[in-house]
């Protein structure tokens, strides 16, 4: 009896052998090794981010069942989610706080691989298809932000789609056409609508499996300072040690989102009013809110460019070079790469800096 | 010719708010400045459930540059919309009104109030207010009005069977100086509405258990989560454990 199911399992096994050829990606994983260092516990924010990617694809499948992208609806639909349709609340909070860590936990693992400089040669493409990441993320939140179509999104995405004006000759086209017409209106959620179900989820699935697949061809890098001394940390394999440990971190987090998406669940405010005068207070996602507080330091009028517009070309400036960093850091152990990581450090703090200043006032 | 289409909802009725003005007279910004005031007028002044006429007018700080006007089509008939007029000056045309078909109730409203025979500004609002839109669009009235020569073609678009016509008024605004001020006639049902209004922005949804059945299968299962969790967690630590312990036999 035992012999025959043992059979059944064998031949089972060889049937999906031979169409999928599992067992050399089982090998593959075998062998592929991980740095075990005090450093490894930022290797897991990468599995992480897809842990809630995944979580925010099915959650936001099912909130698309209920939701109607129109400025008459919009607002409507995303009440009914909340007050009619069973756990609907649950699931859009679920849909909200996953956003909310997925942005988190990639801009924690763009600041280690940052301070770590696991950016350096020959990994240069992954730190920039990590920015693009970085970019698309914060491009999901943007987009989904209007989606409701209460006040604060309103009122938050006209700031936001105002910003790319400053852009020297295709800024207006780009505010243009995010908004679809010169202000906010009905063509700016069907676009946002669009970007946040189809084109960003195209354009991120891409970018990630580039991202993946340079990860897998190059291998996870060892630490700086090890590296410098000639010294090799240890390793271990990929599967299955290192994915038992990945997986202690998921269960955690997963426990920790269901927790906090039905303790606090997200609200939602009263339906936009196109005309109607800006909500005074509003403040943006606390993603944004070291941008927001910047702004607000500028003076109205600097030389012969207005403040908010030079705060936005110094952010886009930093942007690109936060882009090529790896090739402007071309010497992580010299004094360059030392003056880099302190210039790293101080636009941190200041980022976290300008995020509290701006929770708290 | 440029056309606005906005939609919005006020005291819980839908409108679409669809605007004909003329741009060669009204650069973009000022139409959106325009725009801005006019909602407000608008938000300000409607009052379905009201039969009281409202006055509202610029102060006598704020400069008319040109006219425009707003066709409001509401989704379902507005009850009674009474709006007046008023000429600060006799040289000016200083206010906004709603084109309805309620003018005769404003009229008698207006007659009611008013024992003093009609001066020539109300002679003429009268004429406009109760006539119907084909003959506005011919001009005649206005131009023929002489104090009132320099605003020609005001009127632009065709009021709907259900339809008001919003006349507004292109202002000149000197900074940090409210445009507007109220002239009265603000009956209860308007302060009403104006609080109903503001309740209705404050409306915000704060999700949650929507019964003691949902709050405790919901509690129930944070539990079992968590149990399920320290489960697994245990199970894993033992699988680490044991990896550790064949990575080291080499095995």
């Amino acid at each position: 009896m035992i012999k025959d199911q043992k059979d059944l399992k064998e031949k089972r096994g060889k049937w999906w052998e031979e169409r999928l050829g599992w067992q050399a990606i089982i090998t593959f994983l075998r062998q592929k090794k991980v740095p075990r260092s005090e450093h490894t516990i930022w290797l897991y924010t990468g599995s992480l981010i897809l842990l809630f990617l995944a979580i925010q694809v099915i959650t936001g499948i099912v909130l698309a069942l209920y939701y109607k992208p129109t400025v008459a609806e919009a607002n409507e639909s995303v009440r009914r989610i909340m007050t009619e349709v069973p756990l609907g609340w649950i699931i859009r909070s679920l849909h909200f706080w996953s956003a909310t860590g997925m942005i988190a936990t990639v801009f924690v693992h763009m600041i280690s691989i940052w301070l770590l400089k696991s950016y350096r040669r020959p990994r240069e493409l992954t730190w920039m298809t990590g920015v693009l990441l970085l970019i698309l993320t914060l491009g999901f939140g943007f987009t989904g932000y209007l989606l409701p179509w209460d006040e604060l999104s309103l009122a938050a995405t006209k700031v936001g789609t105002d910003i790319p004006r400053v852009i020297p000759f295709m800024g207006s086209w780009i505010s243009k056409f995010l908004r679809g017409g010169d202000d906010v209106g009905p063509d700016t959620l069907t676009r946002f609508y669009l970007f946040h179900i189809c084109v960003l989820p195209l354009l991120i699935f891409l970018v990630i499996g580039f991202h993946i697949f340079l990860i897998q061809k190059l291998g996870i890098s060892q630490p700086l300072k090890y590296e410098l001394k000639g010294i090799k940390v240890p390793e271990i394999p990929f599967w299955p040690d290192f994915v038992l440990m990945e997986s202690r971190v998921w269960l955690i987090a997963v426990g920790l989102l269901i927790t906090v998406a039905i303790f606090l669940p997200r609200g939602l405010g009263p339906q936009a009013d196109m005309m109607a005068p800006t909500p005074t207070g509003i403040k943006p996602e606390w993603y944004f809110l070291f941008l927001f507080q910047t702004l607000k330091l500028f003076p109205a009028q600097i030389l012969f460019i207005s403040g908010e517009s030079l705060a936005i070309l110094i952010v886009l400036f930093f942007l690109v070079l936060f882009f090529f960093l790896p090739l402007i850091d071309n010497q992580p152990g010299g004094n360059k790469g030392r003056i880099i990581t302190f210039i790293s450090l101080v636009i941190i703090i200041y980022a976290v800096a300008m995020t509290i200043w701006s929770l708290v006032e | 010719m440029k056309s606005i289409d906005k939609k919005f909802k006020i005291q819980g009725k839908r409108f679409t708010l669809t605007g004909i003005f003329s741009s060669k007279r009204i650069p973009a910004l000022s139409g959106r400045i325009m725009i801005d005031i006019c909602f407000f007028l608008f938000i300000f002044a409607l009052t379905p459930s009201s039969s009281s006429p409202f006055i509202a007018c610029p102060k006598s700080s704020a400069e008319i540059e040109s006219l425009f006007s707003l066709q409001v089509r509401p989704a379902e008939p507005v009850t009674i919309q009474t709006f007046w007029i008023k000429f600060h000056e006799r040289d000016k045309f200083n206010g906004f009104f709603f084109e309805t078909e309620s003018n005769e109730r404003m009229e008698k409203d207006r007659v009611l109030r008013s024992s003093d025979p009609p001066e020539d500004w109300q002679r003429f609002m009268e004429k406009v207010m109760l006539l119907d839109q084909a003959k506005i669009n011919q001009d005649k009235i206005i131009n023929d009005y002489l104090s009132l020569s320099k605003f020609p073609e005001v009127f632009e678009s065709e009021v709907e069977e259900i339809g008001c016509l919003y006349l507004a008024l292109n202002l000149n605004l000197k900074e940090k100086d409210n445009a507007f001020e109220s002239m009265g006639f603000l009956g209860e049902d308007q302060e009403k509405g104006k609080k109903e209004e503001a309740e209705g922005k404050e409306e915000v949804i704060r999700p949650g258990f929507r019964n003691i059945k949902e709050k405790i299968s919901i509690y129930a299962f944070l539990v079992w989560l968590w149990l399920v969790i320290g489960v697994l967690l245990y199970i894993l630590n033992e699988q680490i454990k044991e990896a550790e312990r064949r990575r080291r036999l080499g095995l």
